[in-house]
């Protein structure tokens, strides 16, 4: 025998017995038949558009085909899909609620940022929806007919575009807090606008009152708390970002939902398409700053060492690291080198990650693969090389990302290879500008592609290419540059035979700045509350 | 207290003495790995001494970075010293001869010979009775292609070993952190020696030192006058263009070993030392130096500096360490 769940307008729940069920359902009947949590993905070239579930009993993976114990994050931005048969125009209720009083103190239904416009994202705590409305989909010039499957494939469905969320940082901080390193099951009431009875899910008669749906064990849908970077493609007309310049129009291409309670960082992509890569998880940690400063204090200044991080071995196999040991005090890191570096503990603290994903062990002057994602036509491929300066802030990680997931898919096939940015404990002798994760040096392009590094006056060297790079990192907030003045007639490159310099770089010989790209100065991410 | 006896540097010159002077006719140009039981990697042939001047003529005139830029990478410099051929690779302890207590990225602990190739030139400087080879280390590691990163100037008698002088130095470091030597070597063997070092620091332009080769083979520092001599980090008496008697110098040390003074914050000593025609002789001390830093450029200000403790001393006869005893 079926069981039934409904609930009543005063918001009770009451299991019904239902009819014997027969074998197959009445198609002739009005029903819900599943309402499920998706995330958009396209086809063809981003014309056709379809919707993948996301919930327990269609576990996603991370980059190393790894099932994801969670379904979604606080804050991220998901379609609500409500599938009918029958009910082609009819208007529809749905409300999201938890399962249990964990986040919310109750269960109450949730109140969540709902995509009404190509720039608002309003606070409902019902949402109605008419079946056939394709408005969700509005890309940000507020249209959606590029999607050329729209009547054929999804016209039984109603559509809410949503980010799961409340609409004040306060509550937001609230519910993270609570929920702290659990998750939260969230179901989804839904009912016809006009209240008038129809059937849901297999159900065999149509009935008043709502459906519930992702509330047993045939599918869940959790959530838990995770720092979120969202960032787009360039040409992804589904960025509601923050325009930034016009003709062209330029929008922001990161934004980010921090969550005071979670340490870890989920960075997701949206290609040109605006197809959902995850991309990476990693963990930050906070560190204290550090600022260079030129006179180093004498030992009993120091505070107590708490670390020495020696170099030794990886110098001898033929890394060019100019640190002969770092020593860790409680007050600063002195940097043993040449010339000895002090690097001063500041008030504040910085979050940086470390960008070294696949962790290759070893030592030596080869490149150090840190990372090759390759899933759905994104490819984002990273390495290190003479440096174990490996860490930087999650806001510089996210852009870096985006401008190498981008320039691949432009086509350039070049192995990027850094020479690093900040030491772990964000020092990073012996300069002082490359502090605090905030400025990194990549390797020189080549023509053969490899990621082995060359000089601004080499043959091999790719200056068409690299100014493609250079362009797509400014877009993704690295502003400032170093480089040199330099021609080059003997490269393939003819932009170059006359003298000139990279794009958003200054010319900088001290130091010297030939042998690779230095980015910094970049723009802060801004926090979905912002 | 501990003792380091340096007879180890006697013994090598021996070893190195016997090889060479067996096999002096050896002109292989392979690219073989030589140690130093087996032939000559020193070409004898007069007819390979090359002319001079040689090197960068114009560097004292190069002040500015922009133009010390071009210097440094004017392709056809580079091609003339490439055509000195350094075609016979050699192993590191061939030529492990003592430099100089200041040298910045010493050959004998920062060459690594595993990375680095070092290669003889089959081109040399012929000086009297002398034969003085040039000695590339090349950086293999840093670029698809090799580069010169050292180049030495090594001074032998009848093939014995008897100096080593650094001439150029193209050090890439971390950041664009670069340290750079030219040089140039004149009608009157007058090696002069430009340093530059390009870091996040405001440039400052180093003073321009000369080296003669003594009649002794060695190297020693040459000063165009006179008389008395003081700058920012020696003073003391010039004679014969060379240092002579009592001279006071405050220099970066490369023998104090920062690991064992942990409470020193830097490897500046105050040395009292002596010189007779231009080499070390008698008992040299050296203590630490105490200095104060800009705190802009964090350049060394000289009137901060104080001398401290005795670290330890050196003593020389004719020119050669005999003995190191620290304190």
């Amino acid at each position: 025998m079926a069981t039934r769940i409904t609930i009543t307008d005063s918001g009770q729940t009451q299991t019904l017995n239902g009819p014997l069920a027969p074998d197959t359902p009445d198609n002739s009947l009005q029903r819900v038949t599943e309402v499920y949590f998706a995330k958009k993905t396209t086809t063809d070239n981003g014309t056709r558009v379809n919707f993948t579930k996301i919930d327990s009993a269609h576990v996603q993976q991370d980059h190393q085909n790894q099932n994801i114990p969670y379904d979604s994050i606080l804050g991220k931005t998901v379609y609500l899909i409500i599938e009918t048969s029958n009910m082609a125009d009819l208007s529809i209720d749905a409300v999201i609620r938890p399962s249990a009083s964990t986040m919310t103190e109750n269960t109450d239904p949730l109140q969540l940022m709902r995509f009404v416009s190509p720039d608002r994202y309003e606070a409902q705590r019902l949402f109605t929806v008419q079946v056939g409305n394709f408005d969700a989909l509005n890309n940000n010039g507020g249209t959606h007919d590029h999607y050329t499957n729209l009547r054929a494939d999804h016209s039984n469905k109603a559509i809410i575009k949503l980010q799961l969320r409340p609409d004040g940082r306060a509550v937001f901080d609230d519910w993270t807090r609570r929920l702290a390193d659990n998750s939260i099951n969230l179901e989804v009431a839904v009912e016809r606008t006009d209240n008038n009875p129809c059937a849901y899910g297999d159900g065999q008669e149509e009935v008043n009152g709502a459906g519930i749906f992702l509330n047993d064990d045939r599918g869940r849908f959790r959530v838990v708390n995770k720092n979120i970077y969202t960032i787009h493609h360039g040409s992804n007309i589904y960025n509601t970002l923050q325009v930034i310049s016009t003709n062209p129009e330029r929008r922001r291409r990161i934004q980010k939902v921090r969550n005071a309670h979670s340490t870890e960082v989920i960075f997701f992509y949206y290609d040109q398409n605006d197809n959902e890569h995850r991309i990476c998880a990693r963990t930050k940690e906070s560190v204290t700053r550090k600022r260079r400063v030129n006179t180093i204090p004498p030992l009993a200044q120091r505070g107590t060492l708490l670390d020495t991080i020696d170099f030794t071995a990886n110098r001898a196999a033929g890394e060019q690291i100019d640190a002969h040991q770092l020593q860790v005090y409680s007050n600063g890191t002195l940097g043993d080198g040449a010339t000895d570096k002090w690097y001063a503990n500041q008030a504040e603290s910085v979050d940086l990650v470390n960008m070294d994903i696949l962790e290759n062990a070893g030592v030596g002057p080869q490149i150090f693969e840190a990372f090759n994602y390759n899933q759905n036509g994104v490819i984002i491929r990273y390495g290190f090389q003479h440096t174990r300066r490996r860490s930087i802030q999650p806001d510089l990680f996210a852009g870096f990302l985006g401008s190498l997931a981008q320039f691949r898919q432009e086509g350039h096939n070049h192995y990027i290879v850094s020479q690093g940015f900040s030491y772990s404990d964000a020092s990073c002798y012996p300069s002082a500008e490359h502090v605090n994760g905030e400025a990194g040096d990549l390797n020189l392009l080549t023509t053969q592609q490899n990621g082995v590094n060359t000089i601004l006056t080499a043959a091999n060297f790719d200056f068409d290419n690299e100014v493609i790079l250079r362009n797509i990192l400014f877009d993704f907030g690295f502003i400032l540059g170093r480089s040199e003045n330099f021609s080059n007639a003997s490269n393939a490159s003819t932009a170059d035979n006359a003298s000139t310099r990279l794009p958003h770089t200054t010319h900088t010989a001290t130091p010297r700045h030939n042998n690779h790209l230095h980015i910094h100065g970049f723009t802060p991410i801004s926090d979905i509350y912002a | 207290m501990p003792k380091i006896n340096i007879a180890c540097f006697s013994l090598l010159f021996f070893l190195f003495s016997c090889y060479s002077n067996a096999q002096t006719e050896n002109k292989a140009t392979s690219t073989e790995v030589h140690s130093p039981d087996k032939g000559s990697v020193f070409n004898t042939n007069k007819a390979d001494c090359i002319s001079l001047p040689f090197g960068y003529s114009d560097i004292s005139k190069r002040i500015r970075v922009d133009a010390i830029l071009s210097t440094i990478q004017d392709e056809n410099k580079l091609k003339e010293i490439n055509a000195l051929q350094f075609e016979k690779r050699i192993k590191k302890d061939l030529v492990l001869l003592p430099e100089e207590y200041n040298v910045f990225l010493p050959f004998s602990n920062n060459v690594n010979e595993n990375m680095d190739q070092i290669k003889i030139a089959s081109h040399f400087l012929c000086y009297g009775d002398y034969s003085l080879y040039f000695m590339a280390v090349y950086n293999t590691v840093r670029y698809a292609e090799p580069f010169i990163e050292k180049m030495y100037l090594v001074s032998t008698k009848d093939g014995k070993l008897i100096d080593m002088k650094r001439i150029y130095l193209n050090h890439q470091g971390e950041m664009g952190f670069a340290n750079y030597i030219l040089f140039n070597i004149d009608e009157n063997y007058i090696i002069s020696l430009q340093d530059y070092e390009l870091t996040e620091s405001p440039f400052q332009l180093k003073p321009l030192q000369k080296y003669q080769i003594l009649t002794s083979g060695k190297f020693t520092r040459y000063y165009d006058q006179d008389g008395p001599y003081q700058d920012d980090d020696e003073q003391g008496i010039v004679k014969n263009h060379h240092k002579e008697g009592k001279w006071i110098e405050t220099k970066s040390n490369g023998s104090l070993d920062l690991q064992k003074y942990p409470e020193f914050t830097d490897p500046y000593t105050y040395l009292e030392a002596e010189y007779k025609d231009g080499l070390p002789v008698g008992t040299w001390k050296f203590y630490k130096l105490f200095q104060k830093y800009n705190e802009e450029t964090g350049e060394p200000l000289p009137k901060t500096r104080k001398k401290g403790q005795l670290i330890y001393t050196g003593m020389y006869r004719k020119g050669v360490l005999e003995k190191r005893e620290f304190y």
